[in-house]
This record gives C-alpha cells, sequence and structure tokens, in this order.
C-alpha cells in the first residue's frame, strides 16, 4: 500500500502541560518565576567530568548564564566535582547548598544524596524521594526547570547510562526551553545522550565545546521577536503552506500566537534572524519543516490527567458503557489525538477495572490515533515513565503494569485492548458506531472555526446517546444542540438525537487556499476556482472521489459520508475498503469495468442503509479521467443521463449472475490461497519464535550469571574505588603539606603537579597545570632543568645535582628521578629541590671551626708535651688515664709504664699527699690548687712539689681529674738563700750603723771645735764609704788592698812623696774595712803631723804575703821619713792612735806595732787572711 | 741603777769599734770591769777563768753564733743580754734572754740590762 494520506489540509497540536495542570498555550512561556539570567541546567552521569569540563573550559564567564549542573553522585562519597571544575573556570563553582539564589556567571554543583530542583529562581534541596537505583535527579530537575523558568532556560544532556534527563527534557521543550544533546558518537557514555536524541524533541545534538556558543546564540536571538514582523500574517500562512507541502499537514487553523512563539523558538535554534530567513530555510531543508512540525506538537500527558473527569467516566459513564453488554457485544471507544497513548490506556484500564467486577466479557475496541507517528511508536510501546504514572493510583499501578529498567509497561491484557494507528482527524474520514469519544486537549490548540467543525463530527461518529469526552478548557463550541452537558467541571457530554447528520471530509478544504495565490507552482487549478464554482462543487455536485489505480482516495468532495465510513480494523485509504457494506462490490465494479473499457461506468439502483435503518438507492459512476485517475460519483435521486456517443456508456445492469460467481470464486481461490500462504508463513515464524525463545531463556540464565558477577566485580571496584579516594586523598596533604618544592612533569615536560613549596623558585598558578614547564617564569636556569630532565627521561635513571640559584645566594640540592607509572614506564620527571643553603653555609663555618680547633688542639698537644710541668689525668679509680712527658720524667717510669696503673702502685708517696684533694675534687667538682708536696722518688734526693688538681667534665658529668704537679725544689731553695742573704744584710747594715754610730761617739768626744770635729766625721766615713764601694764593686767578697790605698791616698799621691810597693792582694770584707779605718787614722795623722803634713816628708808603704802553717798572713809597713820635730804626746791618747794600735789587734786577730820614731811614724801590721 | 753598779760584765763583739762604743756605754751606765771578747774563743776563755755577773753578746761573731755559749753561761747562771743586729721576732735566741737592737745607745742598754738582771723578760721584750 502506497500512500496512506490524501494531501489535505489539517493539523493537530495537544496542549503545553505541566505537573501543576495544563496551561493555556496562549500563556507566555517564560517560566513561573523567571530568573535574572537565562538557567542553563547540565546534566551527566558516567563521564560527565569529562564533559563538565569540556563545556567549562568552553563557556566565557561573562556569558551572563547560570550554569547548574546535575551529576549522578555516590551518596557516600563527599564530591571533588567542585575542586575538579574549578581550575577549567574562572567562574566561581559552588556546591549548591538549599536556597541558594541564582546569579549570573555562576556554576551550581549538586551536592552529592540530594535531590535538587529550582523554585522561584532558587535552588532548593531535599532528601531523595526514592530508593538508590530508582533516582534521575536530571530529571527532577530539569522538570522543575521548565516549569520555574520556561523559556528562560536551556538543558543540556551530555554523558551517561541510562535514560535520565530525556523526560526532563521534553518538560523542558515543552515549556519553551532549548534542549542540546551531546553528540553520541562524542560522549564516553551514549547511554543518556542516546536516549534524549531519541525523544525527537532535541534542539541541536552537537560536541561539547560548541555548545555554549549555540547556547549564546540561542538567547542572544531572543531578543528579535517574531510577533513584531509587519507582515506578520503572510509570514504565518507561507509557514503553513511550506508544512503543507512538506507534510501534508495544515496548521493554518492552528491558534495563531502559539505558533508564532513555536516559530520563533525554532528560529532562535537555527539561528534565523528574519522572517525571510527562516522561509528559505524552510523552502530548501526538509529537515527543518519535519523539525517544526515536531514543535508543534510537542505535548506531554499522563495517565488520569483531570481526575475528576475519569472519577465520573468511572462511576456515571462505564457501568452504563458495559449494562447489557454480552461476550457477542463490542464496546469501541475513539480517543483522537493520543499523542503517545496515555489517555486510551487510562480508559483501557478503567473498563478492565469494571470488566474485573462482571462476568460478562463484550470485545473493547479503543482507537488511539494521531498524526505523530512518533508518538504513535511510543504508544505502541506501552512502557512509560514514571512521571507518567504518578496519578495512577498505587492499587491499578500494581495490577496493570510491570516495571522493566526504569520504565512502567502496561499488562497485556490491557495493551489488547488499545488499537493505535494514524488517523487524521481533521481531513480523514471518522470512525463511526463509536460509543465514547476521548479527545482531549486538542481543540484549544485550534481556532474557534475549526473547533465548529469538528463537533458534529464526533456527533456523527458517535452511537445514539455515545459520551464525548474534552480537556478541562475545552467545550461544545455552543452545540446544545448536538450534545447535551452530563458534567461541566468533568467535561463529559452526551450526544442527543438519533440521526445522524453528514459531515463533509476534509473539514478544511477550503482553508487553504487563496492566502498563497503567488505560490502557483504549488497550487492546484481546483484552487483557483472562483466562488461560484467552489460553491456548486461544495453544495450541488454529488459526492464524488477521485481515486487511483488501487482504488486509494486521493480528494473526495463532501457530503461523501452517507457512502464512505471506516471500517474495523487496520484503517485504510481505500474506496473499497471505506464504501458502506452494499455498495462495496458496485463500487469494485464500476472501476473495474471503466478502467477496463477505459470508458464511463454506472451501476443503477444501489441499496445502501444509513443511519436509522434506512435504504437509499444511489447510482455508482466511475469515470476514468486519465491512465491513473478515476472519478467516482455517488448520485441518489435523479438517473444519470447519458451524455451521448463520446460517453460510451456501458451500463452494468447486464452483469450476469454466473459472471459474478464467478469473480467471486476467482476472489475466494485468490484469497485461499493467500491465507494458505499465510498460514505456512505463520508456521514458519511460530517455528522460529520458538527456537528464538530456547535461546533466550538459555541467555537469560548466561546474563543472569554474568549480572551477578559483575555485581560482585562492582562490589570490589567501589572498594577499589574508596581506598584510592582515599590514598588519593592522603597524597593531596602529603603535597599540600611537604615543604619541600617537588614538580611533577608529564612525558612532554607539561606540569602535571606541584607542591606550594616550590612557589619559592617558580612562579607558578593553579592554572599552570598543563602548561609547558618552559612557560614558567623561574629563578632558577630553566633551561638546565629542562635539559635534566629530558635526560632522566630518556634515561629513566636519576639525576643529583647541585643547583645554583642567584649566584650561589641560595643552593638546592636537585634530584631528578623519573615519574613511573604503574606498569614501571617512565611517564614523567619529578623535580625535588633541597634546600641546603644554611648547610653549606654551616658546613663552611664547621670547616672553619674544625681547623680553629686543631690549631688549639695542636697547640695544647704542644704545651702538654713541653711544658716544664707534670700533667697526669686520671680516673675515679686514681689510674693514669693520660700523662705527659714531664710528669713521666718527674716520676721517674716511661708513660707507657704509667698508663693504666694506679697512682698509689706508682707514685705512694704523692698518693698518700692528695688522694683526699682527688676524693674532693669528684665530689665537689672545684679545684684544689697549690698543695704542697715533698717527697722522694726513687734513690733521688728529696724535692719539693706543688700539686694542682682540677675536674675534667664530660656532659656535665665528672668523669675525670687532671693533676699538675710543678718542682719547686730549686724555688724553694732560693727562697731560703735569700732568707740567709737577707739576715747577712741587716747584720751588715746593723753593724756599720753600730760602727758609724761609734766614729760618731768618738769624734764627737775628742773634738775641740765643731768645724774641725764635722771635717773629721766626714773623712772617716768617707773613708769608710770609698771601701764599701770597693767592696760593692766586687759583690762584696773582696776589695784590692792596692785600691785601698789609692782611695785613701790620692789626695797626696803628686810630688813622689809616697812610694807603694807590695803584691797585688785581695781582702776579704771585713779585713778590708778594718785595714782602711787603720789606714785612714794612719794617714790623717801623717798628713796632720807626720809626712804628708810637710814638704820633706816621705811615706812608704811595702807589704808582702807570707803562708804559714796557720794560714796566710799579710804584712804591711807604714814608714815615715823626714818628719822633723817630734809627735805630741798626746797623740797617743787619741781615738785615731787607739783605733790604730787595736782595731786590727781585736778585729783580725792581727798584730800592730806602731812606733813614734825621729823621722816618723813607723807601723807594722801583720793580718791572717 | 743599782743592781748594775760594779757588776762585772763580758761583752761578746767582734767590731772593734762597736765594742769601743759598747763599752763606754756600760761604764756610762756604772758597771764595774768589762772584759771584751771578740772572739768565741776569747769569751770561752774568759768564762772560764772568771765569773761574770752579766753578759752581753753580739750573736753573730765572724760568721758564727754565740747562742751555745750564751746557753751554757745562762745554765751557769750569768744571764745573757743579746744584742744583735738581727731583729728578735721568730729567732732561735728569743727564749734564751733579753735582746737590744743594733746600733746601741745608752736608754736600750739600760733597760735591756735591767730586765735581763731581773730575769722579767723571755721572748718578746724587744727594746
Amino acid at each position: 500500500m502506497a500512500q496512506d494520506r490524501i494531501e489535505g489540509t489539517t493539523g493537530r497540536v495537544e496542549e503545553i502541560a505541566s505537573q501543576d495542570g495544563p496551561l493555556s498555550p496562549d500563556r507566555p512561556h517564560l517560566g513561573a518565576h523567571p530568573a535574572a539570567c537565562p538557567v542553563i541546567g547540565l546534566g551527566a552521569s558516567a563521564g560527565g567530568l569529562e564533559a563538565f569540563q569540556a563545556f567549562l573550559g568552553a563557556a566565557p564567564a561573562d556569558a551572563g548564564f547560570a550554569y547548574v549542573l546535575v551529576q549522578h553522585l555516590d551518596p557516600n562519597h563527599e564530591s571533588m566535582l567542585a575542586e575538579l571544575l574549578s581550575r577549567r573556570t574562572t567562574m566561581p563553582v559552588r556546591q549548591v547548598v538549599d536556597g541558594a539564589a541564582i546569579e549570573p556567571n555562576c556554576v551550581y554543583l549538586i551536592p552529592p544524596n540530594a535531590s535538587l530542583i529550582i523554585e522561584r529562581a532558587k535552588l532548593k534541596l531535599s532528601e531523595f524521594s526514592e530508593p538508590r537505583g530508582f533516582r534521575r535527579p536530571i530529571d527532577v530537575f530539569f522538570r522543575s526547570l521548565a516549569v520555574d523558568q520556561g523559556s528562560n532556560a536551556a538543558c543540556v544532556v551530555l554523558s551517561g547510562t541510562g535514560a535520565d534527563g530525556s523526560e526532563g527534557l521534553r518538560a523542558v521543550k515543552e515549556a519553551g526551553g532549548l534542549t542540546l544533546v551531546q553528540d553520541p558518537g562524542s560522549a564516553k557514555y551514549d547511554g543518556m545522550p542516546k536516549s534524549a536524541a531519541a525523544t525527537g524533541l532535541v534542539d541541536k545534538v552537537l560536541n561539547v565545546p560548541d555548545m555554549p556558543g549555540a547556547i549564546r546564540d540561542y538567547f542572544d536571538r531572543s531578543q528579535a521577536s517574531v510577533f513584531s514582523l509587519p507582515d506578520v500574517t503572510d509570514f504565518l500562512l507561507n509557514v503553513c503552506e511550506e508544512l503543507r507541502r512538506r507534510l501534508g499537514h495544515d496548521f493554518s487553523q492552528y491558534k495563531r500566537n502559539t505558533m508564532l512563539r513555536r516559530i520563533q523558538r525554532r528560529m532562535q535554534v537555527v539561528g534565523a534572524t528574519t522572517g525571510a530567513d527562516y522561509l528559505a530555510l524552510l523552502r530548501d531543508n526538509p529537515e527543518e519543516a519535519r523539525l517544526l512540525f515536531r514543535d508543534l506538537l510537542i505535548n506531554v500527558t499522563c495517565f488520569f490527567r483531570d481526575s475528576d473527569g475519569f472519577d465520573f467516566l468511572r462511576r456515571e459513564v462505564i457501568p452504563e458503557l458495559l449494562r447489557g453488554k454480552g461476550a457477542a457485544d463490542t464496546i469501541r471507544i475513539w480517543t483522537p489525538g493520543c499523542s503517545s497513548g496515555e489517555e486510551a490506556y487510562s480508559l483501557a484500564i478503567l473498563i478492565a477495572e469494571a470488566l474485573s467486577r462482571t462476568q460478562t466479557r463484550p470485545s473493547v475496541q479503543i482507537f488511539a490515533t494521531d498524526i505523530d507517528e512518533a508518538m504513535l511508536q511510543k504508544a505502541r510501546s506501552a512502557s512509560y515513565p514514571r512521571s507518567a504514572v504518578k496519578e495512577v493510583p498505587p492499587e491499578l499501578l500494581d495490577r496493570y503494569f510491570f516495571a522493566q529498567d526504569d520504565d512502567f509497561v502496561l499488562m497485556q491484557s490491557v495493551r489488547d485492548m488499545v488499537r493505535v494507528s494514524n488517523h487524521n482527524l481533521i481531513k480523514d474520514p471518522p470512525f463511526s458506531r463509536v460509543d465514547l469519544i476521548a479527545c482531549r486537549n486538542l481543540l484549544i490548540y485550534l481556532n474557534t472555526n475549526l473547533q465548529q467543525r469538528l463537533i458534529p463530527v464526533f456527533h456523527y461518529a458517535l452511537k445514539p446517546n455515545g459520551w464525548l469526552f474534552l480537556g478541562s478548557a475545552e467545550n461544545i463550541a455552543s452545540r446544545g444542540d448536538l450534545f447535551e452537558t452530563l458534567d461541566p467541571a468533568a467535561k463529559i457530554y452526551r450526544r442527543r438525537g438519533m440521526h445522524r447528520q453528514s459531515v463533509a471530509m476534509p473539514l478544511v478544504v477550503e482553508t487553504w487556499q487563496g492566502g498563497n495565490g503567488s505560490n502557483g507552482e504549488h497550487a492546484r487549478p481546483a484552487d483557483r476556482a472562483d466562488a461560484a464554482t467552489r460553491r456548486v462543487m461544495e453544495r450541488y455536485a454529488p459526492p464524488h472521489v477521485v481515486v487511483n489505480r488501487d482504488n486509494e482516495i486521493l480528494r473526495s468532495s463532501s457530503r461523501t459520508g452517507r457512502y464512505l465510513e471506516l471500517a474495523e480494523g487496520a484503517p485504510s485509504n481505500k474506496v473499497t475498503d471505506l464504501a458502506k457494506r452494499g455498495l462495496r462490490t458496485a463500487v469494485r465494479a464500476v472501476l473495474d469495468s471503466a478502467r477496463r473499457a477505459s470508458k464511463r461506468t454506472i451501476k443503477r439502483d444501489v441499496e445502501v442503509e444509513t443511519e436509522g435503518d434506512a435504504l437509499i438507492t444511489v447510482d455508482v459512476v466511475a469515470d476514468p479521467l486519465n491512465e491513473e485517475e478515476t472519478l467516482l460519483i455517488f448520485h441518489e435521486g435523479a438517473e444519470v443521463r447519458r451524455d451521448g456517443e463520446a460517453d460510451a456508456e456501458v451500463r452494468i445492469d447486464g452483469y450476469s449472475q454466473e459472471e459474478r460467481v464467478k469473480q467471486l470464486e476467482d476472489e475466494l481461490d485468490e484469497t485461499r490461497s493467500k491465507l494458505r500462504t499465510t498460514v505456512e508463513e505463520l508456521e514458519t515464524s511460530n517455528e522460529e519464535l520458538k527456537s528464538s525463545n530456547e535461546e533466550m531463556m538459555s541467555m537469560n540464565e548466561e546474563l543472569q550469571s554474568s549480572n551477578e558477577e559483575l555485581a560482585t566485580v562492582n562490589e570490589e571496584l567501589k572498594n577499589k574505588v574508596d581506598q584510592l579516594a582515599r590514598a588519593n586523598s592522603d597524597l593531596q596533604n602529603f603535597i599540600e603539606s611537604t615543604q619541600v618544592p617537588t614538580i611533577f612533569l608529564d612525558r612532554k615536560m607539561r606540569i602535571r603537579s606541584f607542591t606550594p613549596a616550590t612557589r619559592t623558585l617558580f612562579r607558578f598558578q593553579e592554572q599552570d597545570r598543563g602548561r609547558p614547564f618552559s612557560d614558567v617564569v623561574s629563578r632558577a636556569d630553566q633551561k638546565q632543568l629542562e635539559d635534566l630532565g629530558q635526560r632522566v627521561l630518556e634515561s629513566g635513571e636519576p639525576i643529583e645535582q647541585e643547583l645554583s640559584v642567584e649566584n650561589g645566594k641560595e643552593n638546592y640540592a636537585l634530584r631528578v628521578l623519573p615519574y613511573r607509572d604503574l606498569h614501571d614506564q617512565t611517564d614523567g620527571v619529578i623535580m625535588v629541590f633541597t634546600d641546603v643553603t644554611k648547610i653549606r653555609q654551616a658546613q663552611a663555618d664547621v670547616a672553619r671551626t674544625e681547623g680553629l680547633a686543631r690549631q688549639r688542639s695542636q697547640e695544647i698537644e704542644t704545651l702538654y708535651k713541653t711544658a716544664p710541668v707534670g700533667m697526669a689525668m686520671l680516673d675515679r679509680n686514681k689510674r693514669f688515664l693520660r700523662i705527659n712527658q714531664h710528669f713521666s720524667d718527674l716520676a721517674g717510669d716511661p708513660i707507657d709504664t704509667l698508663s693504666g696503673r694506679s697512682l698509689r702502685d706508682m707514685i705512694p708517696m704523692l698518693a698518700d699527699k692528695i688522694e683526699g684533694a682527688i676524693a674532693q675534687v669528684f665530689e665537689r667538682g672545684k679545684p684544689v690548687s697549690n698543695l704542697e708536696v715533698t717527697m722522694r722518688i726513687g734513690d733521688e734526693p728529696v724535692r719539693d712539689f706543688l700539686a694542682d688538681v682540677y675536674p675534667y667534665e664530660e656532659d656535665g658529668r665528672i668523669t675525670a681529674v687532671g693533676l699538675i704537679l710543678k718542682d719547686v725544689t730549686e724555688i724553694r731553695r732560693l727562697e731560703r738563700e735569700m732568707r740567709r742573704l737577707m739576715d747577712e744584710l741587716q747584720h751588715r747594715v746593723k753593724n756599720t750603723l753600730a760602727s758609724v754610730a761609734s766614729i760618731v761617739n768618738q769624734t764627737v768626744s775628742a773634738a775641740t771645735n765643731k768645724k774641725e770635729m764635722v771635717g773629721t766625721l766626714k773623712k772617716r766615713i768617707s773613708a769608710l764609704a770609698a771601701t764599701h764601694d770597693l767592696l760593692t764593686l766586687d759583690d762584696w767578697r773582696d776589695a784590692s788592698l792596692n785600691d785601698i790605698l789609692e782611695s785613701e791616698l790620692s789626695p797626696y799621691m803628686q810630688g813622689g812623696k809616697i812610694n807603694i810597693s807590695g803584691p797585688e792582694v785581695r781582702l776579704p770584707p771585713k779585713h778590708a774595712l778594718t785595714l782602711t779605718l787603720t789606714l785612714h787614722e794612719l794617714t790623717t795623722n801623717a798628713a796632720k803631723y807626720g809626712a804628708l803634713g810637710n814638704d820633706a816628708g816621705r811615706l812608704s808603704i811595702e807589704w808582702f804575703v807570707s803562708v804559714e802553717a796557720s794560714g796566710r798572713k799579710l804584712k804591711l809597713t807604714w814608714i815615715e821619713s823626714g818628719v822633723p820635730g817630734v809627735p805630741p804626746a798626746n797623740v797617743k791618747q787619741s781615738f785615731g792612735t787607739k783605733l790604730i794600735r787595736s782595731a786590727v789587734i781585736h778585729d783580725l786577730q792581727g798584730e800592730c806595732v806602731y812606733n813614734l820614731a825621729v823621722g816618723g811614724v813607723q807601723c807594722t801590721l801583720t793580718v791572717p787572711f | 741603777m743599782e743592781e748594775l753598779r760594779g757588776a762585772s760584765v763580758l761583752l761578746l763583739e767582734d767590731e772593734f769599734l762597736i765594742a769601743l762604743d759598747a763599752e763606754e756605754i756600760l761604764k756610762g751606765l756604772g758597771v764595774g770591769d768589762v772584759c771584751t771578747a771578740c772572739t768565741l774563743a776569747d769569751a770561752e776563755r774568759l768564762v772560764q777563768a772568771h765569773r761574770f755577773d752579766v753578759a752581753v753578746f753580739d750573736v753573730n761573731i765572724n760568721g758564727q753564733t754565740s747562742l751555745a755559749l750564751a746557753e751554757k753561761l745562762i745554765e751557769a747562771g750569768t744571764p745573757v743580754l743579746f744584742a744583735t743586729g738581727y731583729g728578735m721576732r721568730g729567732r732561735a735566741f728569743s727564749h734564751l734572754g733579753v735582746c737590744v737592737s743594733k746600733p746601741y745607745t745608752p736608754e736600750r742598754f739600760r733597760l735591756g740590762l735591767a730586765q735581763t738582771l731581773r730575769r722579767e723578760a723571755f721572748g718578746e721584750a724587744s727594746l
């Protein structure tokens, strides 16, 4: 069968509806509470991260949109999505908190384990009402988006498995929003995009990076309104004409504003800015016509919508409908504009419920018809999302649906009642003898004119007393003459009258004419017939149709309803099927005959049954127009006259009974043979189906076990993911917290990651991840680092190197390591920088200090070795730990012998003296100094020592004592000598003073006048002093006799008066002093009275030394000569003379012979020495 | 000074000038005979030949000490006045008798002798 549809003018669109009830299609669709900016909902599941990243990466930050991201998130995991996404956009990415207001240029993210909706332009969170696995958060959000924002919204379905988002997308679309879907080929998981695309409601299928631009274009174009076009009426008519031409559906009776709004939306999607642009596109692109058609037909419906109406049906209508019906009876119900079938199935459920309470089983036929084949497919599948069944009472849901995947599927028993077929209410002949028509939410899309024409069609199709069920906003268009109102709220009406009026089909044959005069090539000649001709055609011409060779109706006139009606079963367009019973044979016969003869053929007086079971008589005329088309006319009441020779009329009254029987037998044979073939084919198919079923069963089992395995694997994977998340978090924390600058690069030297501490060396920013390392501003030698990285990448071996920054101001130990992936392949490099600046400085300091310490240590060591004191170190047991050479010398034993031995064993005398001090030092920690130790070591003489004991501390604890031993023997000896000398000195000084005192006393007693006394005293003391000088010259050991004499006699030496002769004799001090005094007195006397007192006097001094048994003796003779006179007698009594005579004897135990002889004094002094 | 009047004195002094001075001081104090010894040998000889009422000893006699003789003399009942250049403090002979410091003055001698004769002072009676 070729064409199902006669070209005609019709259209059908259902209402746009929401969860909250029907919306008038005339209402503005901006949404209930439009936000300040367009709201873009994005939904994704598996593979969503990548898609979100791609989307945000391409989305400009200042487009002025709010993006709401809905993802299937694991309810038990904190989502890291916000963090991951915020790296891709400069827009703030926020996890939604309850009540957040929508702001432009923000990204909102659904939190885990929460259901998200938008309400009054605010984001609301709630708990999921469904258990896990049944949740469809994307649908939930999209639906709320549609209601709240209407055309101010867009929705985007991205990668994911399953079908979440598809239902929501439908809602957004219906509310006038933009719908985009990721190209399934580019999606990581194509389940969701494919499912969304399958709704047929997607505006654009795009690659993700193209989406933000498409969204912006779309909303930019919303500024230019098609409503303000000057020639809006022409534009609309042109669009309708294109649709009619392309698709055979006429939308000219469609409500104007609804049309314009949907065309405007379509224009925004395709980017057409003017009406002419769009018309051109529509003309050139067949696909656009189809898409616009789909948009115009958008609808949403659900089971038991408007429960009042269905309640009324259940209570009042259905019981009456079933009353008295038996198994032989058929109940016929028609739902024109059934869309995806929810209304039809709702009625089926109500009837099934009613039947379950009765014994009778009448057959039930519910005709569900529509022009949208896509919707009809859905209706046939009888599978619905949860949203569609939410009005179904739970007990009915349990009884008549079963769950399959996420959907609810109707039971076979209910499905069997419903026949789904493509039928155009406006242009196709109506069903007849129908008990109930449910035509809901269709009329509202149509203008009043068309509504008024449709009500009689319903009247025609219904049996007497049949019911009509309309949508809540619809009515019977003032045709109270045809219908009575049973319940105004439930919108249920009942057919009036027993007769049916014929209805001209199609209803709108003239309406698309005229408006399109310019479009000549598409207009047929009939279109241009003048009004009179048309009126004749309509009112006065007999009813007729034009059929093709297959008897399919190409055109039909008005008022054919008397002769044609829809038969049972699949609807057909063939006039032979549509002709009423009794008329069919005649129709077939005249057509066959006319074609065979190529002449007009007439069958007269055919009896046809009409309503009310009246019989009328009609002539059937078949008149071939050309090779293809034949005109079939039903002529009632007047005989068709012969028109003359040219008509070559063939009368078929002569059809013989035999011919007729033969024709029927032929048909029967043909039918039988067809039936046999069909039965065989059916049996074959049946066998095939059985074996397929077998296979299916076994596959099912395999699938079940696979499923269990998969569940196990899934469990394991979940564990792994948990571990991984934890490890990842640990790692993240570690990287954040480590103070060690570390950079991770990939194989191409792009930055994979870095620790915050790297910022001391590199000017990293978060966005640098993924950028080439060479782009980064650095204080280090970037080229060097890259070369190192390259070397490690090539060799796979780590490199360590010192890195100097800013001329050595900072030093780093750089380690470049290969980054190993799970397969131990080098997949990049890791650079670790350890700041060694301080270490290097410290090393330098240490080296310097070490040198200094070594030097000091050497100094101390040298001192230890060479110091002229004995040093040793002793432990608590007074054993030698260390001894210096000098100590060893003092102790008289070699160092090796002493080491490790105890003090008491080695030097017992020392031990006696200082053990107490050592113990005290250990106890108190204070040194003890200057211990006097006198001891004999070995056979040596006794020696004096001074000992010091001091503590030696290690870690605050006294571990040893040091011992210092100084040999002070010599010092002590010198001290003693010094004391002796001091005594001697004192004795001498005192004696000298006593002598002087004596001289003074003697001189004073003998003095005659003061002047002489002072002179004498001076001279005597001077003489003594001179000899002191001489003695001092020779350290007070001795003095030369010559010197003494010279000193005494020097004033008199001139003139050769004195002769001195004798050997060099050195006299001890006492001798020198006593002789000085004696010689001084002799000289004084000689000068006063003797040889030195006159010119003639001579003095001869001679001496010699003799050695005798008792010792040496000095014999000195003093002989004066030439002294006149005799010396005065008193001279003998003077102190001087007394001294001369006695001093030598007394002091020196010598002898003195003193004579006052003639010529002068003669004195001989003999002194032992 | 009554106890000195006419007393026989042994003077041991190796310096002629000092001995001369001491004799004159002693005579000025009214003593009787003054025998002057200038060596230890002289002094021993004199001690054996005579009995003296009191002795005045220089401690250091030609480098030798007169203490041994002084002890013998004291034991024999003749008190000794030491006349010396040394100070008395800490000296070995301080327990033997009174000490006068050189150079001599009549007053020092008078006090020293008086103490010595009255056997009042031991030790510290330094003049």
